[in-house]
């Protein structure tokens, strides 16, 4: 019986040893899912979340024929300017930014996440980006080939730099602010772009349309969308002291 | 082929010796200085460059309507001609030799006025753009070039031509004739056709024809254009680019 009780208490300890462990793991992934935007915000102020919507009929990718550099860039590109998730029509690579007034903006924010402009394949990686004034624009060349990577901002060449095949990233800051063209002279279907902001406060959609804005001040703000091909969306929004304010931004 | 390399190369000396010499009679940058620049402006600029500087004077209207070049916006375009990196602003030495060299086919050299008056007519360009106030933009270093090229060296440029992609605008023999141009892919930053230099003929070149301003070129790009910066890539490899500067003055039909 004694014997057949220790057995028991061993089986226990042993199962409680793993159970445990199991437990904590799945308490620590879960918590981040499980903590309502009401919590995380408490200690940052409001924080804006959404997604960005369209309904509207979705146009096939495009077919463009290359006319140079076939071996690297293939025979033709497929462009898809507009991708939407089926399910809950949620809208990919639209940039949202909350314009926040003078005076409301934080001082001192760094911008430290460099933007990337990778030529692979002829094409800009990533197509869409958002970025802060002030972060390091890096550029590099994958392919066997020569491109060039030409920025216009307001019409003006913010940067226009050869990339030479083998060559070295190259490493800039970004100094302006505004929608950022981001083209190929040598392979004419390469586009890309990037958003530049004064301040933090944007961020670009996921696959599934889905956006979060934190640390904007309360008060009415201008929401401003960007995208591609469907252009610039406004919505003006009250954004309380604290707590999640839930913003569906749909393109009619 | 050597004489005519060794006259660009004097050609070059010689800009660099008016420009030493321009920036002793340089006037300071104060009010007195861009009111006279005014002035100069009023007569000599603003028929084509507009009143605020926009590149929209009465002439500038029809100028470059379907086909780059505009007159320069000097309150927000891209600068085309300077020593600085690709994007930045030019510096006061690279104004005064626009005005002074003038641009072939497009804007006479203003060697008529002054220094003085060209100086502080630029004192005056450079108050439609606040960029201007406060910034000192750098230019890059730009070396003089070496002794006379050989024929090894000359044929290193003929192949750094291809390696960086020159003959895709200029064509394979430097007449401006690339596959990019014939199919008219080339677009300033305003969307209009632009058509790229052609090698062959130095007194075309908008930015110089010495061995210099070749080299300038080359470092520096032409913002608002599709010639883009070769600075950041080639990573000091300055023999390339002075080989390839020596093959682009193999092209030129002119004789010595």
């Amino acid at each position: 019986m004694a014997g057949r009780f220790a057995m028991s208490v061993q089986a226990l300890v042993r199962l409680l040893s793993v159970a445990v462990p199991v437990v904590m793991i799945g308490l620590a992934c879960w918590s981040p899912l499980l903590a309502t935007p009401q919590s995380s915000s408490e200690s940052t102020g409001p924080v804006i979340v959404g997604r960005v919507l369209y309904r509207g009929p979705v146009p096939a990718p495009i077919q463009i024929e290359v006319n140079r550099d076939p071996d690297v860039c293939g025979r033709t590109m497929s462009m898809t300017t507009l991708s939407v998730d089926a399910a809950i029509h949620g809208l990919q690579n639209a940039v949202v930014h909350v314009e926040l007034g003078v005076g409301e903006v934080s001082a001192g924010i760094i911008a430290s996440t460099p933007v990337i402009v990778q030529n692979k394949q002829c094409r800009f990686h990533p197509h869409v980006a958002a970025a802060l004034m002030g972060a390091e624009v890096q550029i590099i060349n994958d392919d066997p080939v020569m491109h060039n990577t030409n920025i216009i901002v307001d019409n003006s060449t913010a940067l226009n730099v050869a990339m030479v095949a083998g060559g070295n990233t190259i490493k800039k800051r970004l100094k302006k602010s505004g929608l950022h063209f981001v083209k190929c002279n040598v392979h004419k279907f390469m586009q890309a772009y990037r958003l530049v902001f004064a301040d933090p406060y944007f961020d670009q959609t996921t696959e599934t349309g889905q956006f979060s804005i934190a640390g904007v001040s309360p008060g009415l703000h201008r929401i401003t969308v960007w995208h591609e091909t469907l252009g610039v969306m406004e919505k003006d929004v009250q954004v309380p002291a604290r707590g999640t304010v839930i913003v569906d931004l749909e393109y009619k | 082929m050597q004489i005519r390399t060794l006259l660009a190369i004097g050609a070059g000396l010689a800009m660099l010796s008016i420009a030493s010499f321009a920036n002793a009679v340089k006037p300071e940058d104060n009010q007195a200085t861009r009111e006279k620049g005014k002035q100069i402006y009023e007569q000599a600029c603003l028929f084509c460059h507009g009143a605020e500087g926009k590149g929209d004077g009465p002439a500038g209207w029809f100028i470059g309507r379907y086909e780059s070049p505009r007159p320069r916006d000097f309150a927000g375009g891209s600068y085309k001609f300077r020593s600085t990196p690709s994007g930045e602003l030019p510096t006061d030495q690279d104004l005064f030799r626009t005005v002074t060299q003038g641009i072939p086919s497009n804007m006479p050299p203003f060697s008529g006025l002054s220094e003085e008056e060209r100086w502080q007519v630029i004192a005056y360009v450079k108050t439609f753009n606040q960029a201007f106030k406060g910034a000192k933009p750098t230019a890059l270093v730009l070396p003089n070039p070496p002794g006379p090229p050989s024929d090894a060296g000359i044929e290193n440029g003929r192949k750094t031509y291809i390696k960086y992609g020159c003959q895709n605008c200029h064509g394979d023999n430097g007449y401006g004739d690339g596959k990019e141009a014939l199919d008219g892919n080339l677009k300033d930053t305003y969307g209009l056709m632009i058509s790229p230099g052609d090698l062959t003929e130095r007194a075309s070149l908008k930015n110089g024809s010495s061995a210099q301003a070749l080299y300038r070129s080359i470092m520096t790009g032409l913002d608002g254009t599709p010639m883009p910066s070769y600075a950041d890539t080639i990573g000091g490899n300055d023999k390339d680019v002075w080989d390839l500067v020596y093959y682009i003055l193999t092209l030129s039909q002119e004789k010595p």
